[in-house]
C-alpha cells in the first residue's frame, strides 16, 4: 500500500465523519475567505522608527521573569530570540538595550490599522499582533483575489510596519500561514491538509505540556497528526487541541467578533514645546485633518460640528468650535474655515498639545457626480462660501427671508437660517415697501411736512395672540423726497413711520 | 477708423475706448426703457462694480434695480444684500418677482468685515448681483471690489450716501427723488456721453 493511498482513508475516517457538516464551497470557491494580516515586529515598531540601528529588545514579563519578546536585527545576530529569559540575551549580547513592551500603544496601533482594513472587508478581527479580514465577499468589488492582495499589501507597504499575509479558507489557518511567514495563498478547503500538513508542530499555539507531548509521540509536521486516531487525540491532548484542528481546516465553523470602530474622532498632535506660533498650530491641525477625513469616509459619515480643544501649560484649556451650514467632509474646506477662524480668535496662551474632536457624525449624502451638468458643482461651492461666511461673521450675520402668512406687516416676515423653499407671491398682496422698519417710528411733529399720496387701507386684528392692533395705513411723501409707510394708531391716534419705498 | 483697428479695439476689453463704436458686451437689462437707452452697454454692465450716490435711502433706489434682481433669481442665480440699512421686507420683494431662497442677508457684526464680505461672493460665479451699503470706503478697497466683479462676472452695487469725485468703480450714479419717480444721472461710465439724467416713474 503506497503512503498516500493509506492517508486518505485514514483523514476522511478521522476527522470528516464526527465533525459537523457545513455547506460545501461551491465551484466557483464561494463560501468564507480569511486574510490574515500578521505583524511580526509590532512590538518593536510602535517603539522606534528605525528599529535596525542598534541591538536592542523588547521585553516581557513571563512567570515573574522577564523575557524577549522580539529583539532588533543586531540583537538577532549575536542570538538573541523571542522567548529567551533576558538573563541569557545579556550573556549573549552585553550591549543589549532593553525595552519594557508598551501593550496600549501596539493595541492602539492595531486599531487603526483595523479602522483602516474596514474598507477591504465589512468583517475585521483584532488578534494579537494580527488582523483578519474575511474577504471572500469583497472579492467582486476589487476584481478578484490577486488585485485585492495587491491592494492591501501596496497600501500597507506604506505603513511602517512589516506584515506578513497569508490567506485561508479558515480564520485559524490563515492566521498560522501568516505567522509562519509563508505568503500562500489557499482558496480550497480541500487544499488546506495537504499545504498545512508541511508546517512544523512548533508552530501550533499549544501548551508547554503539550509541546512535549507531541515531540515525544515523535510527530514533527502537521501531516502527522492528521493520522493519528481522533480518539487517541482527544484522550491525550485533550478535546480543546481537537477542537482547535478542527476549526483549522474548516471542519467546524468559527464565530468572530468583527471590530467595530469607534463612534467618535478625537486625535491629538502635541507640539515640541509651547507655541504661539499660528503657522505650527496650523501645521499640527493639517497633520490631524487628513485623519478625521478619511475616519469619515471608511464609515460613509460627514459632519457640521468640529471642535479643536488647546491644552495650555497651566491654563485651562480653551476650545474652538467650528459649524457648517451642510454635511462636509472635505478637507480643504475644513482646513480654510479653520484658518478663517484663526484670523479671528486670538489664543488665550501658548499651547502644548491640541485635540482635533468630532463628536457628530451624520450620514454622508454623496450624490453622483453629474455628467454633463456642471451646475451641481457650482451648488456645492456656493455652500462652502456660506460656511466661509458664517465662519468669520457668525451664525447669526448669515440669513435668508421667510414669508410668513400673516396679515399684520410686522409679523408677515422672519429671518431664518436655512434657505427657504421656494415662496410665491399670493397674488393679492398689496403694495408693500422695501424697507422695513425693526420698530414703528412715532412720528410726532414731522408729521406737518408730510404729504399722503393714496387711499386708507385698514389692517387690524390679532386677539387671538395678544397682539391686537387697528391701525389705517398710507403712502406718503415726505419733503426730501422719501417715500414713507404710515399709519395712524386707531388705539391711541397717534402716526408712526413703518416702512420705506426703497 | 480702418475696419481691422476698430475690431481690434472693440474686441480687447483692456483698451479703454471713450465711446465704442457699438456695445461689445450686452449688459443686464436693467428692465427702465430709458435708462437702457443712455447706458452704454444697454443695461447694468456684468463684472463691474456699480456706485449709487443717493442722499438718503427710501426714495425707489431699489426699485432701480429690482427688475435686474428679479431676473437674476428667475435665472437661478443667487443675491446677497450686505448690511442693508432697514429690514428687507419679504412681501414686496417677492411681489418683485424675487424668489427668497435665492436672496442671502448678511449682517457683518463688525463694519470692516463688509468688504471682504462683498469681495467673498463677487468672486462666485453663482452670484448675480450683490448690493452693499458699506458706509465708508477707501478707494483702494472699491479697486478691490471692482477685480472681485471683474473675476466673477457679476455686478456689485455699492449704496453711498456722500459724493466724491473719482472712484474705482465702474459706473455711477448720482439719484435724486423727482416729482413722480425717481431721478437718475449717470457721473461716469464707460463711455463719455457726458453727464445725462433720465428721470424713470416708478409706481
Amino acid at each position: 500500500m503506497s503512503r498516500s493511498a493509506a492517508a486518505a482513508p485514514l483523514q476522511h475516517s478521522l476527522f470528516s465523519p464526527q465533525s459537523p457538516v457545513l455547506p460545501r464551497p461551491s465551484a466557483t470557491g464561494r463560501s468564507v475567505l480569511w486574510m490574515s494580516l500578521f505583524f511580526p515586529r509590532l512590538s518593536l515598531q510602535v517603539l522606534e522608527a528605525d528599529v535596525d540601528a542598534r541591538p536592542w529588545a523588547v521585553i516581557d514579563e513571563a512567570h515573574g521573569k522577564p523575557i524577549v519578546h522580539a529583539a532588533s536585527q543586531p540583537a538577532r545576530k549575536m542570538g538573541v530570540e523571542s522567548g529567551m529569559a533576558l538573563t541569557a540575551a545579556y550573556a549573549l549580547c552585553p550591549e543589549l538595550e532593553a525595552e519594557p513592551r508598551d501593550r496600549s500603544a501596539e493595541q492602539a496601533c492595531l486599531t487603526d490599522l483595523a479602522d483602516g482594513a474596514m474598507q477591504y472587508s465589512s468583517v475585521v478581527s483584532l488578534e494579537p499582533q494580527a488582523l483578519l479580514l474575511e474577504v471572500a465577499a469583497s472579492l467582486k468589488l476589487f476584481g478578484g483575489l490577486q488585485a485585492l492582495y495587491e491592494r492591501v499589501e501596496g497600501d500597507l507597504r506604506q505603513q511602517p510596519y512589516d506584515v506578513e499575509i497569508a490567506v485561508a479558507p479558515s480564520p485559524q489557518a490563515a492566521l498560522l500561514l501568516a505567522r509562519c511567514a509563508m505568503q500562500t495563498c489557499i482558496t480550497e478547503r480541500a487544499a488546506l491538509r495537504a499545504e498545512l500538513g508541511r508546517l512544523p508542530l512548533a508552530v501550533l499555539p499549544v501548551s508547554e505540556k503539550q509541546a512535549t507531548l507531541l515531540g515525544r509521540m515523535g510527530l514533527r509536521e502537521l501531516r502527522d497528526v492528521w493520522r493519528l486516531p481522533r480518539a487517541g487525540l482527544i484522550k491525550r491532548l485533550g478535546l480543546e487541541f481537537i477542537d482547535y484542528l478542527d476549526r483549522l481546516l474548516c471542519d467546524k465553523p468559527e464565530l468572530r467578533l468583527s471590530h467595530k470602530s469607534a463612534a467618535n474622532f478625537s486625535a491629538s498632535w502635541c507640539f515640541p514645546q509651547e507655541t504661539e506660533n499660528l503657522t505650527f498650530i496650523l501645521y499640527g491641525i493639517e497633520q490631524l485633518l487628513p485623519r478625521l477625513v478619511n475616519f469619515m469616509r471608511l464609515r460613509e459619515l460627514a459632519l457640521n460640528r468640529l471642535q479643536v480643544v488647546f491644552y495650555h501649560q497651566d491654563k485651562q484649556a480653551s476650545r474652538l468650535e467650528l459649524g457648517t451650514r451642510q454635511l462636509c467632509r472635505d478637507e480643504t474646506h475644513l482646513s480654510t474655515l479653520i484658518r478663517e477662524r484663526f484670523n479671528q480668535e486670538k489664543l488665550s496662551a501658548p499651547v502644548l498639545e491640541l485635540v482635533l474632536l468630532a463628536e457628530e457624525f451624520h450620514p454622508a449624502v454623496i450624490g453622483n457626480q453629474s455628467l454633463f451638468a456642471p451646475g451641481e458643482e457650482q451648488g456645492s461651492d456656493w455652500q462652502q462660501v456660506l460656511d466661509q461666511l458664517q465662519t468669520r461673521l457668525g451664525e447669526e450675520a448669515v440669513c435668508h427671508l421667510q414669508l410668513r402668512d400673516e396679515h399684520r406687516p410686522e409679523y408677515a416676515w422672519a429671518y431664518t437660517p436655512v434657505q427657504p423653499i421656494e415662496q410665491k407671491s399670493h397674488g393679492l398682496l398689496k403694495r408693500r415697501p422695501i424697507w422695513l422698519m425693526s420698530q414703528p417710528q412715532r412720528l410726532g411733529s414731522g408729521l406737518k411736512e408730510i404729504q399722503l399720496t393714496s387711499e386708507t387701507e385698514r389692517i387690524e386684528g390679532g386677539w387671538w395672540d395678544g397682539f391686537d392692533i387697528r391701525r389705517d395705513y398710507y403712502r406718503a411723501r415726505d419733503r426730501h423726497g422719501r417715500r414713507l409707510w404710515l399709519f395712524r394708531n386707531l388705539q391711541d391716534g397717534e402716526w408712526y413711520l413703518q416702512g420705506l419705498f426703497g | 477708423m480702418k475696419e481691422p483697428l476698430k475690431k481690434l479695439l472693440n474686441n480687447n476689453q483692456l483698451i479703454w475706448c471713450g465711446e465704442r463704436c457699438t456695445p461689445t458686451r450686452r449688459g443686464l437689462p436693467t428692465g427702465h426703457a430709458a435708462l437702457d437707452a443712455i447706458l452704454p452697454e444697454a443695461g447694468w454692465l456684468p463684472g463691474a462694480l456699480i456706485e449709487v450716490i443717493s442722499p438718503q435711502w427710501g426714495i425707489g433706489e431699489i426699485e432701480l434695480f429690482l427688475p435686474a434682481m428679479a431676473a437674476a433669481t428667475q435665472a437661478d442665480k443667487q443675491l446677497v444684500w450686505i448690511a442693508p440699512p432697514y429690514i428687507p421686507y419679504p412681501p414686496a420683494l417677492v411681489s418683485g418677482g424675487i424668489s427668497l431662497s435665492h436672496l442671502l442677508v448678511l449682517h457683518p457684526p463688525r463694519h470692516q468685515d463688509i468688504p471682504w464680505a462683498m469681495e467673498t461672493v463677487l468672486r462666485q460665479r453663482r452670484c448675480a448681483m450683490v448690493l452693499a451699503w458699506p458706509g465708508r470706503l477707501i478707494s483702494k478697497t472699491v479697486r478691490r471690489l471692482q477685480l472681485a466683479a471683474e473675476a466673477g462676472g457679476g455686478v456689485g452695487v455699492l449704496f453711498r450716501s456722500e459724493h466724491r469725485d473719482s472712484s474705482f468703480a465702474a459706473t455711477r450714479l448720482l439719484l435724486k427723488p423727482g416729482t413722480s419717480g425717481l431721478q437718475v444721472t449717470i457721473l461716469k461710465s464707460r463711455a463719455t456721453r457726458g453727464r445725462q439724467t433720465v428721470a424713470l416713474a416708478l409706481h
